[in-house]
């Protein structure tokens, strides 16, 4: 096919400028920190937690202590020019940061999702102690030392009561602008057990930023597991939907009407599609669903936002 | 019908049937032990690319594996939504494992996958490929060049906009007029209803859908106007 060839030879045209209004900046809703160092966040965790991760490494889903299934075919998933000149991992120099990407983009406002940690930590204590770890280290390694940029709550997802606490501990912070989730769940997001990090999410006044991604110790398709990472990259986005469809149909918008998620890098083109079968499968068998009581499209329309 | 699970047993049942040319194809399951593109399965489709004979890929799950990759949601309605994202990962795994270089004359027929999804499918697994084509060098095309070569979809359900004035610019999406069959799910009660054909469909389309994309993925059908 000749459009093969031309499609490989892409590069990004640069666009004109914004044209937003001036001074104000444009918001960037997917920015990504890192640790400087394996031991940068020890100064956040306690001792106790510290010795926990050198002798038994983490506690996710995967044969490897520090790195998933697949490989990333780039290192740490990122541009090559981001790598900081002066070492460390992309996202983990904050000047660099600035210099490169919000400085020269117009970023005004940015919001970091940490993308490391444990919040899917088959260990819930070992989940509780490193998303508290990471809050504490935005906070002081980001957030105070540059204003354009705020936080992310990451909660241990699987504790639900854990989850509240570290979501009422930061609300009141403006250092914080969401609470964050993975995609990837032990179970369907919208099951009860997770119902009252919603709660928790409505009565402050917080966003749910959902990320692509994360850890959930199932396969990555409901077919089973892909062989590569150019089939586990593109079936990352049914993680995303199969939350929608369980927040839509277990009724979480209808018992929490205000709560906002934003889908954070998971593609939007399946969005529509998305809609229109839920809402046939709805129309045809919403008995099964009573708590859910308008068409699914309306509380997506409602309740979601997307990335671009 | 074939045992997926013994791939040389099916080879053989395979080889065996299509002397009887009232068999027009050979059925899978959207979810079963293992993704459709792995070295196991490659008996059943040796089998049938030299025989002639589509791969029909029929909705549901032999449930192996949870219906999301989030685990079980609660209610059938949800396994039901979900299944479309079985076929396109099914495609996705077809594509990566070189299926379609490997068995160059094979057809795959998608049964009962819903249609509206595949545009989107086709502009992430390109943009996929094209970032990460080196892991999988054998694939030598766009996977949206090959599914329009390879792959086709029955259009029920189709899973259409409620307004039907969308669908045509959805399916001309596609970039292909061969690649929808008509079907109704006889006699399954999730049908769609009396409007067989999602109004909206391009009128162009129509003969395409109903006759010549039929007669062209299942050439055994020609007997049956002989």
């Amino acid at each position: 096919m000749n459009s093969a060839t031309t499609s490989l030879d892409r590069r990004p045209e640069p666009e004109a400028g914004p044209g937003i209004i001036a001074g104000l900046g444009i918001f960037d809703c997917d920015i990504h920190p890192y640790p400087k160092s394996a031991t940068a966040l020890y100064p956040y965790l306690p001792l106790r937690w510290q010795q926990h991760i050198a002798a038994y490494g983490g506690s996710l889903h995967g044969p490897h202590a520090s790195t998933g299934a697949y490989p990333l075919y780039s290192p740490n998933a990122s541009r090559r020019d981001a790598w900081p000149p002066g070492g460390g991992l992309p996202g983990s120099d904050l000047v660099f940061m600035c210099h490169q990407h919000l400085d020269r983009n117009n970023i005004g406002h940015g919001v970091l999702l940490p993308l490391f940690g444990g919040s899917s930590s088959r260990n819930l204590e070992l989940s509780a102690a490193p998303c508290s770890a990471i809050n504490e280290w935005q906070l002081a390694e980001f957030v105070s030392k540059e204003n354009r940029v705020k936080a992310s709550i990451q909660i241990p997802q699987d504790d639900a009561a854990a989850a509240v606490a570290e979501i009422e501990r930061h609300a009141g912070n403006p250092g914080f602008a969401q609470i964050q989730l993975g995609s990837s769940t032990s179970e369907p997001i919208g099951r009860k057990r997770y119902w009252p990090i919603f709660e928790a999410a409505q009565r402050v006044g917080l966003p749910i930023g959902m990320h692509v991604g994360g850890s959930s110790g199932h396969p990555r398709t409901g077919a089973g597991w892909p062989s590569f990472y150019n089939e586990a990259r593109y079936d990352l986005i049914h993680g995303m939907q199969a939350q929608v469809a369980s927040m839509v149909l277990e009724g979480v918008f209808e018992r929490y009407p205000r709560v906002q998620v934003v889908l954070v890098e998971g593609g939007f083109a399946w969005g529509p599609s998305l809609g229109w079968r839920l809402d046939r499968l709805w129309s045809r068998m919403r008995d099964e669903v009573p708590h859910a009581r308008r068409p699914p499209s309306e509380y997506m329309r409602q309740n979601l936002y997307f990335t671009t | 019908m074939v045992s997926a699970q013994s791939p040389e047993l099916a080879a053989e049942e395979i080889e065996d049937r299509a002397r009887d040319h009232r068999f027009v194809q050979v059925l899978l399951l959207a979810s079963g032990e293992m993704m459709l593109g792995r070295r196991y399965y490659w008996p059943i489709y040796r089998a049938a690319e030299r025989l002639g004979l589509p791969i029909g890929i029929h909705a549901g799950t032999m449930y192996r594996h949870p219906t999301t990759p989030n685990g079980w949601p609660t209610r059938y309605l949800q396994d039901d939504a979900a299944n479309s994202n079985l076929f396109a990962s099914q495609l996705q795994s077809l594509i990566s494992e070189g299926i379609f270089g490997k068995f160059p004359r094979l057809r795959v027929v998608l049964m009962e996958s819903g249609v509206t999804w595949l545009p989107g499918f086709m502009w992430r697994s390109d943009k996929t490929w094209r970032g990460v084509r080196g892991e999988v060098p054998w694939v030598t095309q766009p996977p949206s060049a090959l599914l329009r070569e390879h792959v086709r979809l029955t259009v029920q359900p189709i899973d259409a906009p409620a307004d039907p004035a969308q669908l045509g610019r959805i399916i001309d999406r596609l970039g292909s007029d061969d690649m929808l069959l008509f079907a109704t799910d006889y006699p399954h009660w999730q049908f769609d209803g009396d409007k067989v054909l999602a109004p909206g469909l391009p009128a162009r389309l129509r003969q395409r859908i109903l006759l010549d994309n039929p007669l062209q993925t299942f050439p055994r059908l020609r007997d049956v106007i002989a």
